[in-house]
């Protein structure tokens, strides 16, 4: 009776008979696997398979020789035959069972691998993968790297630091949910765009971080679906505008000519019956939920370019019949498509050199996170958060702290800079430090009006935040978070949730819940986390839907991006006489270029004023020129605090509206006696400075190593008296200097290195 | 250089010789009431939210205590105010005794920025103040009160502190606290009608109908409002007021020459005194430029917000209908602008006794809280018209006696009475 074969046997030999090719690859599996357990005869064996190795003749700058098959297959037998005596044969049977299954999951490898496989084999492969019984198992480890890298170029970014920082966050099943809800032509390989990219990689990084941070722990993702980015062509080519392209070649002025009546036929235009069919089931699945229709495109949101602003996101109120929801889903995703042909976008591409880059335009298409209140729907609170502070209050605060723009409702008012309303400015590594201390002052520089989407008109509307808490304040969730009450020159915190609106106004100050609660530690978890694993400073946007527990990411991309400013260092080779300053401390990145004037109030001479009127005086001829001198042109300069309140001594008197015009504001402080008087840090307009974008920097001359250059303050020529003639007695204390006429054609620069805390302030030679 | 510099307690000292010389009095009641009487400065140690320790720079100053408790602020300031301190101690001495209130004057601080302190350390400042100075603040002693950077709820733990070392409630430690915790009703509309009791008597000492007047004011702050309130109730007839507008960054005059109505302009107002332009022009105002109230043929003119708007520049443009200046604002005048109402004879109720108002309720304050035993708004309001009558009254009746300017009767009136206290009491 001939001996049983071994189970690996059995199987080996069925695949010599049907399958040799995968024989082959399982034969190369076991050699790798003989090798690493060190077996000596393998060494040998693989020895014999390097034909250069006994090719005297050989040499590098020509073909190897080829071995042939028969001596192939001699190779591969012999090593079964060294496996089956140095291993045991269960062993063996659970090796060659496993390399099978890997193979059963090798389609998956192969589409994703393969450039062009249309979108709908991808995800009909990434689904049948993810329902596979032990799906974990059945690619090996580095299949495993590999299909992940293989998709994440597929359907987020082909920039290989994008790749290398998110392939270790991503599973393969990671794609399923997301291709499932990704509408596309079937036959196309579009991507997903560079704001899917970023919430992707953020949501993965974040909840890796989960099960080690309590913090993280009711953080989610709203529901979103995607449009892939060739979703434009495809619906450029439906319509025959497929000229459309190349309009960004054309003359500025023409396309900025042209653009309102693009919009219009873009909106005018139709989808394919493909994508509608997607976008059908995407309102199926959102329900009546209120949308956010999102720019994604292929360059938007990658390291180095910033399209801040310059697409359209759009909102929708979604509400109505299925045919009504469609349409406004997809008139909303016209008008974006047709943001990627306006002016800005475009003149924007042109001076970065990325014109000739072939834009795509992805579509996110996000539930809005919120409530229904009365008519309207709305998040409790929402915001954006940058992990590197750039906007420093206090000498107390670090870059790295970090800086919150938080609003009550859509977070629409903090991501833009309204001018006349404001969000709470918060600090998540030391919130305890407020922008605004007097009840006055909260109550000046609070939000008074709340960005809204009106379900009934089904616009994104809006109201004042005082009457729909008097409408609606009993159902606004998390509202005793919120507000205070400002009650006889007080603000008060509600004392649990019963809160008398007839006693006082509501103020939205965030009182309770910056001290209470999990707000602060979940945006500094989520800080923290992403800019150390992502290794740059980054910008998200969030939103609470009312549960004061969960958290919301909406997106998520690196800081430089968001305000357009990198950090520069300051130039080493500037004339030692074109330096008109240098500073060492509280500096924030910025630049601050062609600045034509210079207004500089000397401190000595401002100390030596004799009488309060005179003071006052200052503070008025401040203001005069503020109005005189072309806007963010120039940059004022004087002694300690611009806009000192209660004593006129310790700094210029004025108000914002003095000094809404500069471009830059700069605090003196000159040592006195045996003290530095304190500088303001703007602090008495300074979220108007914040809003308006106005750079602030104190300059300390008497300190170690700080250059002030005030002969040239001194000597250069005042033109005080030219601009404004009625006023007397000033022109030693206000020194009005027009450096692009002192000097031909020149202006002043100042560059400020927040990284290293340097900045210098200089002349700048055409 | 340095001493021409422009100094508040040189110049408050300047001001006292200049009266004390007008009244006579001898070396030692100078010398006495030049200086303060007492200054505090100790240190406040107070550890920090990052658990070190930081040493705070803490005073009192109590300029003059001869006819009461002290009374004055504590603010919240950078390091080089000192004499900013004790010349607003001597004004408060003044201010005190010229409405005849039993107070004296008081100023003290902490050299801090509350910006960069969280709240928990600003508490720990307060209570840290308290303690060093527990024993010689008090409500018989010296009662502080809510200045620059400092609120009530910097009073309440104040309070709390100075209840805690005394082993009991004495409310009556602090004023400027929140109703329910020794605060007092009428707070907000004290400054505003204070004035209006002084103009109403003004008014009938010139022999003037109200009902027969107008009045223009500048701003519509706290002060204004309340102000063309009750002067409204009297019969007069308001016709403009300014504000300053956000949006545009400047103010605005709103002018309706049949007069304004205060329910319906508040209405369009928003929380801070901005008024609301394009609603004011479909209710009938006119909107003109924000210095277009003093121009206006009135009989009245209420500078309520700002300080310096009458000045040598705007003073000429006062209408011949002009009689009467009622100082709301702290320093709405400057000496060059005195100077062409004296030559206008335009008669004039100066700062410190016109917006008195707020200084006695807070006196009020510290009544109630000493008998803990809290009035009526109606009670305050009537009390606060007693006293401002009565101040205004022997302030005009001097200067007609004396033929003085009232800036100067006010002042001589302040400092005589202090002067008397210290006498009686046997201190000159």
């Amino acid at each position: 009776m001939p001996q049983n074969k071994p189970e690996w046997q059995v199987i080996i030999d069925l695949l010599r008979d049907t399958n040799p090719i995968l024989l082959n690859r399982i034969g190369r599996k076991m050699m790798n696997y003989l090798y690493k357990r060190n077996i000596s005869r393998i060494e040998e064996l693989m020895k014999r398979l390097d034909s250069t190795s006994t090719d005297w003749e050989y040499s590098e700058n020509q073909p190897m020789p080829r071995l042939n098959q028969v001596l192939l297959q001699e190779i591969m037998d012999e090593v079964f035959t060294i496996a089956a005596q140095e291993v045991s044969a269960e062993e063996l049977a659970r090796m060659i069972s496993l390399w099978v299954k890997h193979e059963q999951a090798r389609f998956l490898a192969m589409a994703a691998e393969k450039r062009d496989v249309p979108l709908a084999d991808i995800t009909e492969a990434v689904t049948r993968f993810s329902l596979m019984p032990d799906a974990q198992k059945s690619l090996s480890p580095e299949e495993r790297i590999g299909v992940r890298v293989a998709l994440i170029r597929r359907f987020f970014s082909e920039d290989l630091d994008y790749i290398n920082i998110t392939k270790k966050f991503v599973t393969v099943f990671d794609f399923a949910p997301v291709l499932s809800r990704t509408i596309g032509p079937a036959a196309g390989n579009g991507k997903l765009g560079g704001k899917a990219a970023g919430l992707f990689r953020a949501e993965k990084i974040l909840l890796a971080a989960k099960k080690d941070n309590i913090a993280l722990r009711n953080l989610s993702i709203p529901k979103t679906w995607y449009v892939t980015s060739d979703g434009i062509m495809d619906f450029l080519h439906f319509n025959a505008l497929e000229e459309m392209p190349t309009i960004k070649y054309r003359d500025p002025v023409e396309i900025r000519q042209e653009y309102p009546y693009i919009e219009q036929i873009f909106k005018n235009s139709s989808m394919s019956p493909e994508i509608i069919a997607g976008l059908s089931l995407a309102l199926d699945d959102f329900g009546d939920r209120p949308l956010v229709v999102r720019s994604s495109s292929l360059l938007e949101d990658t390291l180095g370019a910033s399209f801040a602003g310059k697409y359209k996101s759009l909102f929708v109120a979604n509400q109505g019949t299925k045919r009504e929801k469609l349409e406004a889903l997809i008139d909303a995703i016209e008008e974006v498509y047709a943001s990627v042909f306006g002016p800005d976008p475009i003149e924007y591409r042109r001076e970065r050199g990325l014109l000739d880059f072939n834009e795509e335009m992805a579509i996110v298409i996000q539930e809005v996170v919120g409530r229904r209140i009365g008519k309207y729907f709305f998040p409790a609170y929402a915001g954006v958060a940058f992990s590197s502070n750039e906007f420093r209050w206090s000498p107390r605060i670090r870059r790295e702290d970090g800086i919150i723009r938080l609003v009550a409702g859509l977070g629409t008012r903090a991501v833009d800079r309204m001018g006349d309303d404001y969000p709470a400015l918060v600090c998540p590594g030391q919130p305890g430090l407020k922008v605004n201390v007097s009840p006055e002052e909260v109550m000046w520089y609070s939000q008074k009006n709340i960005d809204v989407i009106n379900l009934t008109t089904r616009r994104f509307e809006t109201v004042n935040f005082e009457k729909l808490v008097q409408e609606h304040g009993q159902e606004y969730p998390a509202l005793p978070q919120i507000i205070s009450i400002y009650q006889d020159g007080q603000l008060f915190s509600p004392v649990g949730t019963m809160i008398d609106y007839d006693k006082g106004a509501p103020v939205v100050t965030f009182s309770k819940l910056l001290t209470h609660g999990p707000f602060i530690p979940q945006i500094r978890a989520i800080l923290d986390i992403l800019s150390k694993e992502l290794g740059w400073p980054v910008d998200i946007e969030f939103a609470c839907d009312g549960d004061i527990h969960k958290l919301y990411l909406l997106q998520c991309r690196p800081q430089s991006q968001s305000g357009g400013v990198h950090n520069i260092p300051v130039p080493k080779d500037v004339p030692r006489d074109d330096i008109l300053f240098t500073a060492g401390r509280y500096v924030t990145t910025a630049q601050v270029e062609d600045i034509e004037y210079l207004v500089y109030v000397d401190p000595a001479e401002y100390d030596s004023l004799p009488t309060m009127e005179e003071l006052i005086q200052v503070g008025r001829t401040i203001g005069e020129l503020n109005n005189k001198l072309p806007r963010q042109k120039f940059i004022l300069m004087g002694p300690g605090r611009w806009g000192s309140r209660g004593d006129i001594k310790l700094g210029v008197r004025v108000g914002y509206s003095d000094i809404n015009n500069t471009a830059m504001l700069i605090e003196v402080a000159r040592k006195k006696k045996d003290y530095v008087p304190e500088v303001s840090f703007g602090t008495h307009f300074f979220q108007d400075l914040v809003e308006a974008r106005i750079r602030y920097l104190p300059l300390y001359p008497d300190e170690k190593n700080m250059v002030f250059n005030e002969k040239f303050f001194q000597n250069a020529p005042n033109l005080l008296r030219r601009i404004l003639p009625e006023v007397k007695k000033m022109d030693k204390v206000i020194k009005v200097i027009n450096v692009s006429k002192m000097m031909a054609d020149a202006t002043v620069s100042v560059i400020m290195d927040g990284d290293n805390d340097q900045a210098l302030g200089f002349i700048k030679r055409k | 250089m340095a001493d021409k510099s422009f100094n508040a307690f040189e110049m408050a000292q300047k001001q006292f010789d200049g009266v004390a010389e007008k009244l006579g009095l001898d070396q030692a009641t100078r010398d006495l009431l030049r200086n303060p009487m007492r200054e505090y400065h100790f240190n406040i140690p107070v550890r920090m939210d990052d658990g070190t320790v930081k040493v705070f720079r803490g005073f009192r100053v109590q300029h003059n205590d001869a006819r009461g408790p002290g009374k004055g602020g504590i603010r919240f300031h950078p390091q080089e105010t000192i004499d900013t301190v004790r010349a607003l101690a001597t004004w408060m001495t003044w201010k005190c005794s010229v409405v005849d209130i039993p107070l004296g004057g008081g100023k003290g601080g902490v050299i801090c920025d509350p910006h960069h302190l969280s709240e928990r350390e600003q508490e720990g400042i307060c209570r840290g103040w308290v303690r060093q100075i527990a024993y010689n603040i008090g409500p018989f002693q010296d009662v502080p009160a809510p200045d620059v950077m400092t609120n009530g709820q910097h009073m309440i733990w104040m309070m709390d502190e100075y209840e805690r070392i005394h082993n009991g409630r004495y409310p009556g430690v602090i004023t400027g606290k929140p109703l329910g915790v020794g605060g007092s009703l009428g707070r907000t509309e004290a400054t505003g009608y204070g004035c209006v009791y002084v103009m109403r008597e003004a008014l009938r000492e010139m022999g003037i109908d109200i009902k027969k007047t107008k009045a223009a004011f500048q701003g519509f702050g706290n002060v204004s409002q309340y102000a063309v309130k009750l002067y409204k109730e009297y019969g007069g007839n308001p016709i403009c007021v300014s504000c300053w507008d956000q949006a545009d960054q400047k103010s605005y005059t709103f002018l309706k020459k049949t007069g304004i109505d205060i329910d319906e302009l508040l209405k369009i107002t928003d929380r801070f005194g901005g008024i609301n332009k394009e609603k004011a022009q479909s209710a009938g105002y006119e909107v003109l430029d924000g210095n277009a109230w003093i121009e206006q043929e009135v009989e009245i003119l209420v500078p309520g917000a700002l300080e310096n708007q009458v000045t040598k520049d705007t003073a000429p443009k006062m209408a011949k209908s002009v009689k009467l200046i009622v100082e709301g604002a702290n320093g709405p005048t400057t000496p060059e602008a005195d100077e062409v109402i004296k030559q206008r004879g335009i008669f004039m109720i100066p700062d410190f006794l016109a917006n008195a108002g707020g200084v006695t309720c807070s006196y009020f304050e510290q009544v109630q809280c000493n008998m803990n035993y809290f009035w009526t708004k109606d009670e305050v309001l009537s009390k606060l018209d007693t006293k401002m009558t009565d101040a205004f009254l022997k302030v005009s009746a001097l200067a007609r006696d004396k033929k003085v300017y009232m800036r100067d009767a006010a002042y001589m009136i302040a400092i005589q009475k202090v002067a008397e206290a210290c006498k009686l009491r046997g201190w000159v």
